[in-house]
């Protein structure tokens, strides 16, 4: 006899196994963080007061790209951010991180955010991800942004949702 | 000043003007004698889509020459206006190999590096009206008014053109000059700008200044370059690391192989070089200088016939502009 199973949960085609995923980017080096002096404008000394928060709690699979907003608390403070934000995915409890084939992987740079002259608002930056270029296709579930700073990880949940 | 543009509308054989740029398919520029291009002007913030006629261009270009009194030799050599010149980078020795990762530090106002130009870029991600993210380049010279880069510079597919691009003449200190150029417009092949695929091979962009540069800094000559492996070129440009910030680089080695569309090289370039002249021991650009991918080895993008009367398209509209 064979019994065919059945789940009221929908079936993923991403789990961990084989998964093309970005790596981490190279650690920013203190050699590289110079654009905020040509720019005149200071760097964080701590980031601790960054954090990341996606645009919408919710994107459809049909949308073309998916946003998220980085911000520092820290008033009239720049950081450095890798420019290419990642996409991982909950699986059985684990975040799967999944592969965005940015066609700025090849030239991809640490960006500053930062406003001249004015001192006295938070900087932040929208880093967008288009939902054509992740690899494998997305499917509905958990997932969230994982955007690289100079000085730590930062996470933005959100859901995908047919 | 506009009006006394003599632009090529006449060989545009389709546009579409729209403040995005559309959905396109890529398409190589060896697809019949037409290339899809897409304009951007940054006055007013417009992109056109539009399909040049090669052929058309090419007899444009012939007519163009004509009325300058110029002929394809003339039109395409190397310009130095009277700038002490550098004759270690302008003639390599055939029998000095440089070592692929030895950047030397040159003087911009020695020409050729005149020519080269440090670019700032700016975009204003959460559309408040300010520019909040920052990245650099470089571009060149290749007229009075004419400067071409790479295609990534000004786009991509996530984020559209940027928003703000300052272009900095002769930098040479880690403080950067209190004066700076902007554009005019720029083209780019739409397989390169469109918002589905941004093909490498087309990773380049043509740039019109507001300012005739060129008149003061010089110029590079342009060329379809060679095939073949050992060919001898120099990429100098502006390097963003700590040290180097500010300050031109360059290095000079041998073009490895190449595909219809690519230069390969283990020429030492950095982050902020994109967009740098690959050019040779007569200041002839060859290609534009546009990524590392695997390994050490780099790579730029040729320019090709299509690519080469662009830039000539160009160059002639300046010279009738700024004579």
């Amino acid at each position: 006899m064979i019994l065919c199973g059945c789940s009221d949960s929908p079936s993923s085609h991403i789990d961990n196994k084989n998964i093309k995923a970005n790596a981490d980017p190279p650690a920013i080096t203190d050699e590289d963080r110079s654009l905020n002096e040509v720019l005149q404008i200071d760097e964080d000394s701590s980031y601790d007061g960054l954090y990341a928060e996606s645009h919408s709690p919710v994107y459809k699979l049909d949308d073309e790209f998916i946003s998220c907003k980085i911000i520092n608390k820290h008033l009239g403070k720049g950081f450095y951010f890798y420019e290419i934000p990642f996409i991982e995915k909950k699986v059985d409890g684990n975040w799967i991180r999944l592969f965005n084939n940015s066609d700025r992987i090849d030239n991809a740079e640490w960006f500053f955010c930062g406003v001249q002259d004015k001192k006295d608002i938070s900087y932040t930056a929208d880093v967008r991800i288009k939902l054509d270029d992740v690899e494998p296709e997305v499917d509905q579930g958990d997932y969230r942004f994982v955007i690289f700073t100079a000085e730590n990880v930062l996470y933005a949940d959100f859901k995908l949702e047919k | 000043m506009k009006a006394k543009w003599k632009n090529a509308l006449a060989l545009i054989v389709a546009t579409m003007v729209s403040s995005t740029v559309a959905s396109v398919t890529a398409s190589a520029e060896t697809t019949g004698s037409s290339i899809p291009i897409v304009t951007y002007d940054y006055v007013t913030k417009t992109t056109s889509n539009s399909v040049l006629d090669m052929d058309e261009l090419r007899s444009y270009n012939r007519e163009l020459m004509t009325e300058l009194e110029m002929n394809e030799e003339s039109a395409n050599e190397a310009y130095n206006p009277a700038l002490m010149a550098d004759n270690a980078i302008g003639g390599l020795d055939p029998d000095s190999i440089i070592p692929p990762d030895d950047q030397v530090q040159v003087n911009p106002n020695y020409y050729p590096y005149s020519a080269v130009l440090m670019l700032r870029l700016g975009r204003d991600t959460d559309n408040d009206g300010s520019i909040n993210v920052w990245s650099r380049g470089t571009g060149f010279l290749e007229g009075n008014d004419v400067m071409v880069t790479a295609g990534h510079c000004f786009w991509s597919t996530a984020n559209g053109w940027v928003d703000e691009c300052r272009i900095y003449s002769k930098q040479n200190s880690s403080t950067p000059n209190t004066t700076y150029y902007h554009p005019w417009s720029w083209v780019c092949s739409t397989a390169y700008a469109n918002s589905t695929y941004a093909d490498p091979n087309f990773d380049w962009c043509v740039v019109t200044l507001q300012d005739n540069l060129g008149g003061t800094n010089g110029w590079f000559g342009r060329k379809v370059g060679e095939d073949e492996p050992s060919y001898q070129v120099t990429i100098s440009g502006y390097p963003y690391s700590g040290s180097k910030s500010g300050f031109q680089y360059k290095d000079s080695g041998y073009i490895d192989s190449s595909t219809t569309y690519i230069y390969n090289y283990e020429i030492d370039t950095e982050g902020g070089q994109s967009g740098s002249p690959i050019y040779d021991a007569n200041n002839d650009a060859i290609g534009v200088h546009t990524s590392t991918t695997t390994g050490t080895m780099n790579h730029g993008v040729r320019i090709t016939n299509d690519l080469y009367n662009i830039i000539l398209n160009r160059y002639l509209e300046g010279v009738e502009r700024w004579s």
